[in-house]
């Protein structure tokens, strides 16, 4: 082994030499990067670093997710030998010996995936050295983490001495904020922000939460703009993910003015009745300006956590990571996304399976088949969680106080609250499809159920006439009742099914939520023509709202029929895309519109909702014009991305979307 | 009762205060060459060339069902109801008897309004209106009667009542190139939102050609006027604030 580690180490791969190294990888390779690898470059900008701690690549790497992912183009290129890259796979493949127990049908937006949300604030009080006597105590867990945390204190130590090594105002502020850091708290406003990230790119750069409140009690000097101007340059340029305002308007206020093009960071506003003018103002400038910013019901939020057990003094935790998973920041351990259920394939499945003589029997059969498929999403989904304790991720238990406290590591159960969040999707599909066939079958008996079946099972070759009845027809999202009321029993069904169960590690909750990601159309790929006229294996709805194109009202329309679902109880986070035309945020009475629009749905029971302002003509040509495609920010399922970033499929797709 | 709507459109935020529902009604006086609603000049259901219908039938009750849908947003921004056409008080029967089941409910109820009208039929709406959008297209008598079929006493006796109502005015004028895009009725505009009582807005609408499909699509003649440019509207609206301060362009 220490030939190996010694060759990485020649070459500079610390990471992958110390996990060689020690009888425990993964600790290993942690303490030897931080001891060895070379800094970020500074380049002379007012934060550093702009870049996730575990940039330097080897052939073993930091993943803030799964812990440690093997480049096995790396491994091929290196110096090792056949003996030694053995050697090397043996062990990775005894620390990865995890797999996945998520069945395809299950795995909607990948498998296992976990973000976080550091709580920065959490090193405010007290120096970098103080901070790890959260770890003080017996265990072998606890002696690793000191033992981390000392790695920690000497990387940091590293910075302060590199960034003293630097002439120039902007490089001494950073060195003094450092070396405040491994001696005492935080004095201002700047120095606070150091530690912010800091703690973001020690997690990878992954999510931030409520970073408002957590500057609220410094004073601002002037120029914060640019500090955050920098901090989501560094989201874009790292592909970080979520950032959390609301709770603090002065400083959401400074946050939002910071925005200057970035396609990154997804920003979660929450908004509630007190939201004041001034933030509501910033956040349509901000619009105007190109970000895309999503709005969270803070009061359900709250409610909805508590009640799922999160205590009072962590509710001004909450927060969110990757596009819109909800977490506790500091102290939650949420599979973000860990399996998903597609209402539409559910549907495919049972009509596949029989004959229906009546629309009661084919509902009620639907339902049961929900309950079924979500008792063995969850079966499969705890099997994971279990497995997963021999994968430690020990950088989340050292950023998480309530690993210390109770001796356990964090996929351990280690944190305070844990949550796994499943995906409900295609919920506008199996409304419409299950609506179709009530209409067109069982009532008007214009078709009859083989009929239907042989149209699908054909991709509606022959099917013209259906389709032509389908256009008379209404859909999910237009605020009619008899529609609605459909989506709202499925929904119920599912949550009500889904509440039933705990997660087998930290008997955590089971959060439902819609977070499309980007999976709309990888998920339609999983199933053949439906009874709502969707071709096979074409894209599904793309949010918790009307499939694309299919609300043909107006925004109140939409948000009414989801509100009938009750979509606050999908605390995971239930998000709907609207499109307007930027009209929607000029001028004083287009915006108050605007804001009631927003309001009026959190108070019917709405979660969340993210705008897409957009010339509709200007995006339909940015369909194929790259250069025009850079110049636009859109909110996908959850995040928010540069529409260049798209493949040209998905920006039809978003081009598509109804637009008011 | 029963009246012939075209569409009943919601969140719509130009129409008065806040969100509100615009029910368009069929059926209109006048003949404005640019207007963008064309299927709100006859009372009759039409079918266009495409096959697509403009009307049907409701009732006072189903008018009401359909716009209370809303209620929680008009709530919260302060809006409600726009009776619009078409000329609503082309329809006063009707509308007086939707608004006052919307008004009984609650919701606020705007009329948009030209003003060609007989007297009684803003007598009947009256008690159930909330705020007017009045059409102040020509302070030319003759020019107004030429264009579009309208007298202007009429007009204006229609405007005095909703004034000496108390009934809260918002003055709309289109902006049509070669018809009233000179500086006189803009100047006459601000003096006449000035002097006349419960005037609280001005509004300038540029012309748009939204309505030269619609019109080809009905098999009626399609009139062409050219865009008016930004500074134009922006001159308009500093002749306008000359004498009154609160006005706006779309």
């Amino acid at each position: 082994m220490n030939g190996i580690a010694d060759k990485l180490n020649a070459c500079g791969d610390y990471f992958t030499a110390g996990f060689m190294t020690h009888d425990d990888g993964f600790f290993g390779a942690l303490v030897s990067y931080l001891d060895n690898a070379p800094l970020p470059e500074y380049t002379g900008s007012e934060l550093y670093p702009l870049c996730s701690v575990w940039r330097v690549r080897g052939i073993l790497n930091y993943h803030y997710s799964s812990s440690v992912e093997l480049d096995g183009a790396m491994l091929n290129r290196s110096m090792l030998d056949g003996a030694e890259k053995k050697a090397l796979l043996d062990k990775y493949g005894k620390y990865h010996e995890v797999g996945s127990s998520i069945a395809d049908r299950y795995a909607l937006s990948g498998r296992g995936f976990t973000h976080y949300c550091p709580e920065p604030s959490d090193f405010f009080e007290c120096a970098l050295p103080e901070y790890f006597s959260c770890f003080e105590g017996d265990g072998a867990f606890r002696e690793k983490m000191r033992s981390l945390g000392g790695a920690v204190v000497g990387y940091v130590r590293r910075i302060a001495v590199y960034l003293e090594s630097f002439a120039g105002d902007r490089a001494k502020r950073l060195a003094c904020a450092y070396r405040k850091f491994l001696s005492g708290r935080v004095d201002d406003f700047f120095d606070a922000f150091v530690r912010i990230v800091f703690v973001f790119a020690l997690d990878g750069m992954d999510s931030l939460g409520n970073v408002d409140l957590m500057l609220s009690k410094y004073k601002r000097v002037g120029g914060e703009e640019k500090l955050f101007s920098e901090l989501y340059e560094a989201y874009e340029n790292n592909n970080a993910w979520n950032l959390a305002l609301g709770l603090d308007p002065e400083t959401a206020i400074v946050a939002l003015n910071g925005f200057d093009g970035a396609s990154r960071p997804n920003f979660s506003i929450k908004v509630d009745e007190n939201t004041p003018a001034s933030l509501w103002n910033a956040c349509f400038d901000a619009m105007a300006r190109g970000a895309r910013p999503a709005f969270y019901n803070r009061r359900g939020y709250e409610s909805e956590m508590a009640k799922r057990g999160v205590e009072r003094d962590d509710i001004k935790r909450i927060a969110y990571g990757g596009c819109s998973e909800t977490l506790v920041s500091g102290k939650s351990n949420v599979g973000s996304v860990d399996a998903g259920l597609d209402f539409l394939h559910v549907l495919s499945d049972i009509l596949s399976a029989r004959e229906y003589d009546s629309y009661e029997k084919l509902y009620g059969e639907y339902l049961n088949e929900i309950r079924n498929n979500l008792k063995e999403l969850v079966h499969q989904v705890n099997a994971e969680m279990t497995a997963m304790r021999t994968r430690p991720q020990y950088i989340r238990s050292l950023l998480c106080p309530s690993c210390g406290a109770s001796g356990k590591e964090y996929n351990d159960g280690g944190a305070k609250y844990t949550f796994s969040v499943i995906h409900f999707c295609a919920l506008g599909n199996a409304v419409d499809s299950l609506y179709a066939l009530k209409k067109l079958v069982f009532e008007q008996k214009l078709f009859s159920y083989g009929e239907v079946k042989g149209f699908i099972d054909d991709d509606f070759n022959g099917g013209e006439k259906y389709l032509r009845a389908l256009d008379k027809l209404d859909f999910f999202g237009n605020d009619n009742a008899e529609i609605d009321i459909i989506a709202a029993e499925i929904f119920d069904t599912a949550c009500a099914e889904l509440e039933k169960h705990k997660t087998a590690i930290g008997n955590g909750e089971f959060l439902p939520a819609c977070i499309m990601f980007n999976t709309a159309m990888p998920t339609g790929r999983m199933t053949k023509a439906t009874p709502d006229g969707r071709r096979a294996f074409a894209p599904v709805a793309n949010s918790g709202g009307s499939v694309t194109g299919r609300d043909k009202v107006s925004p109140t329309a939409l948000l009414n029929s989801v509100a009938k679902i009750n979509p606050m109880r999908a605390v995971g986070s239930w998000i709907v895309n609207i499109t307007l035309s930027e009209s929607f945020v000029k001028g004083d009475n287009a915006r108050a519109a605007l804001k009631a629009l927003i309001l009026t749905y959190m108070n019917n029971g709405g979660c969340q909702l993210q705008i897409n302002l957009t010339d509709k003509t200007k995006l339909c040509a940015a369909v194929d014009d790259d250069e025009l495609a850079k110049t636009i920010i859109v909110r996908v399922g959850g995040f928010s991305e540069r529409f260049s970033n798209l493949n040209k499929e998905t920006r039809k797709f978003i081009a598509d979307r109804t637009q008011y | 009762m029963t009246g012939t709507v075209f569409q009943i459109q919601r969140y719509c935020i130009h129409d008065g205060t806040g969100i509100r529902t615009c029910v368009f009604l069929k059926g209109c006086p006048l003949r404005c060459p640019w207007c963008h609603n064309p299927e709100g000049i006859s009372r009759e259901i039409q079918t266009d060339a495409l096959g697509a219908i403009y009307g049907r039938v409701m009732t006072a009750q189903q008018v009401y069902a359909e716009v209370v849908k809303d209620r929680a947003y008009y709530d919260m921004s302060g809006g409600g109801v726009t009776f619009t056409g078409g000329e609503p008080l082309y329809n006063a029967a009707f509308v007086a008897a939707a608004a006052e089941l919307i008004k009984r409910g609650g919701i606020n109820v705007a009329i948009e309004t030209s003003g060609a009208a007989p007297l009684s039929g803003i007598e009947t709406i009256l008690p159930y209106t909330d705020g007017v959008l009045f059409d102040i297209k020509s302070f030319d008598g003759e020019r107004l009667r030429e264009t579009v079929g309208a007298d202007i006493n009429v007009v204006m006796r229609s405007l005095q009542s909703f004034s000496e109502a108390g009934i809260p005015i918002t003055l709309r004028s289109p902006v049509i190139c070669g018809f009233n895009d000179d500086d006189e009725h803009f100047a006459r505009l601000g003096e006449f939102a000035a002097r006349t009582k419960n005037v609280r807005a001005v509004e300038l609408l540029p012309y748009h050609r939204l309505g030269a499909d619609k019109r080809r699509r009905l098999g009626m003649t399609v009139y062409e006027f050219e865009e008016i440019d930004r500074e134009k509207i922006e001159r308009a609206v500093r002749l306008v604030r000359m004498n009154f301060k609160n006005v706006s362009a779309t």
